[in-house]
């Protein structure tokens, strides 16, 4: 019988292939460019930079509350502008920071949230989001940086091995879609034990008394993967069961009640 | 910005009318990596991405070559691919080294999906190479590259960037070895 090969050594001339293939499927990958929504489409005050985009509330003070947020791997940081602006206006004491990366994917700079954070001083407390690979990488920028940031959002994603978070302090919130076709919830539930003891939350303002060292589990019927974002059908994902302004809208309301209980 | 096109053009004209050898290989491959120093109208520093290039070179004029080839990269724009055009002016310095300046012109598309974005530019450059063997050379370049992609401007106010490359290149291939014609 054949056995699987794991551990046998490459030569390198395969390995050379490897890196060489890997290069080639980086340099050729495309990225999802969402729906135009510019500055002059927001409800609130929008500042573009080549590093990141800020939202904040017009009117009043600027927030203490801060939300960095990491955009899927190879999608365009704009199309989450849409429903991050519609956060701010919801809660016009949060300021939004959507992080941009290199070639769209977050893995050539999971440490750039960390630099951002002096930009921001007013700003007393951190969360930190994503989605998909950007939630990976939230997880990352956490695990090397546990005291700047009181929670993780995750959407739709999970993180790896390498980012044990089991004994953070802070509060994790899983958001998942019923109807994702590339993150399963077998995908969510096998990497449970790398985050803080569960919760799972049964409706959108069920939260546990102690929010301390705790990931809230919530699934949004019908919601699939792409629209965590606004950058159309996403190859892989399944069709959603609900549209998106409706997925968009059951995530403001979850992450505003989540800010509000936790910040 | 107009004293560093009047010092290229000098610099230009210096080597096409000064005589002496050219060490120079036909084709090579090109290892980037691209700073940022401002955005639209905005100073702003850090690392916009990278790439590879492939490159042929076409004896125009004495040391001067015709430039062509394809780059394959990142930026904080997107993965690109661009057609690369431009001029290279070689100096020899010794039998085994020499300087080298040029000018190109990127063109070519930002890849998103559904439909890719144009995407263009100008950069000029300068370095230095060395000959390892008759078949192959090394050479280390910077310069400055513009570049810019207009349609990108319906999605966000940031679509042009200025970068300093920073490129290693190697080259294969016939050595040519030639005196210019004056």
């Amino acid at each position: 019988m054949n056995q699987p090969n794991y551990g046998k050594r490459h030569s390198g001339g395969w390995l050379r292939y490897q890196y060489l293939l890997t290069l080639a499927c980086l340099l050729s990958a495309c990225s999802y460019l969402g729906d135009p929504f510019l500055p002059r489409d927001a409800r609130n005050r929008m500042h573009v930079t080549a590093e990141y985009i800020h939202i904040r509330s017009a009117t009043g003070n600027p927030a203490t509350k801060g939300l960095m947020f990491y955009p899927g791997g190879l999608v365009d940081p704009h199309a989450y502008l849409e429903w991050l602006d519609q956060l701010v206006t919801a809660q016009p004491d949060l300021q939004v920071v959507l992080v941009k990366a290199p070639a769209n994917l977050a893995v050539f700079s999971p440490q750039r949230g960390k630099r951002l954070l002096g930009e921001f001083p007013e700003v007393r407390q951190w969360m930190v989001a994503g989605h998909s690979l950007g939630g990976t990488m939230a997880c990352r920028l956490v695990n090397t940086n546990r005291n700047d940031f009181a929670a993780i959002i995750l959407l739709a994603a999970y993180p790896t091995d390498s980012d044990n978070l089991s004994d953070w302090g802070g509060t994790v919130l899983s958001i998942t879609g019923s109807a994702d076709g590339l993150v399963s919830p077998d995908d969510i539930s096998r990497r449970a034990d790398l985050l803080p003891p569960s919760f799972p939350m049964t409706r959108p303002d069920d939260f546990p008394a102690e929010l301390t060292n705790r990931t809230l589990y919530f699934q949004i019927a019908g919601a699939n993967h792409a629209q965590f974002g606004s950058y159309g059908p996403q190859k892989g994902d399944n069709p959603a069961g609900i549209s998106r302004p409706q997925q968009h809208s059951a995530m403001i309301e979850l992450i505003s009640n989540f800010t509000r209980e936790l910040l | 910005m107009k004293k560093v096109i009047r010092l290229f053009v000098l610099v230009f004209a210096l080597g096409l009318s000064s005589p002496g050898s050219v060490y120079a290989q036909e084709w090579g491959l090109q290892v980037k990596s691209f700073r940022r120093i401002a955005y639209g109208n905005q100073w702003s520093g850090g690392w916009s991405g990278g790439a590879v290039a492939a490159n042929y070179w076409w004896p125009l004029h004495g040391n001067t070559y015709l430039e062509t080839g394809l780059e394959f990269g990142f930026t904080g724009l997107a993965t690109h691919t661009l057609a690369l055009v431009g001029v290279q002016q070689f100096f020899p310095v010794s039998q085994k080294s020499w300087l080298v300046a040029g000018l190109q012109l990127p063109q070519g598309i930002l890849l998103f999906r559904p439909s890719p974005l144009y995407m263009g530019g100008i950069g000029i450059s300068a370095g230095a190479g060395y000959q390892l063997s008759p078949g192959f050379a090394l050479s280390l370049q910077t310069g400055l590259r513009y570049y810019a992609s207009p349609p990108y401007r319906e999605y966000s106010p940031v679509y042009r960037y200025w970068d300093i490359p920073i490129e290693l290149h190697v080259r294969f291939g016939r050595r040519i070895h030639q005196q210019t014609a004056r």
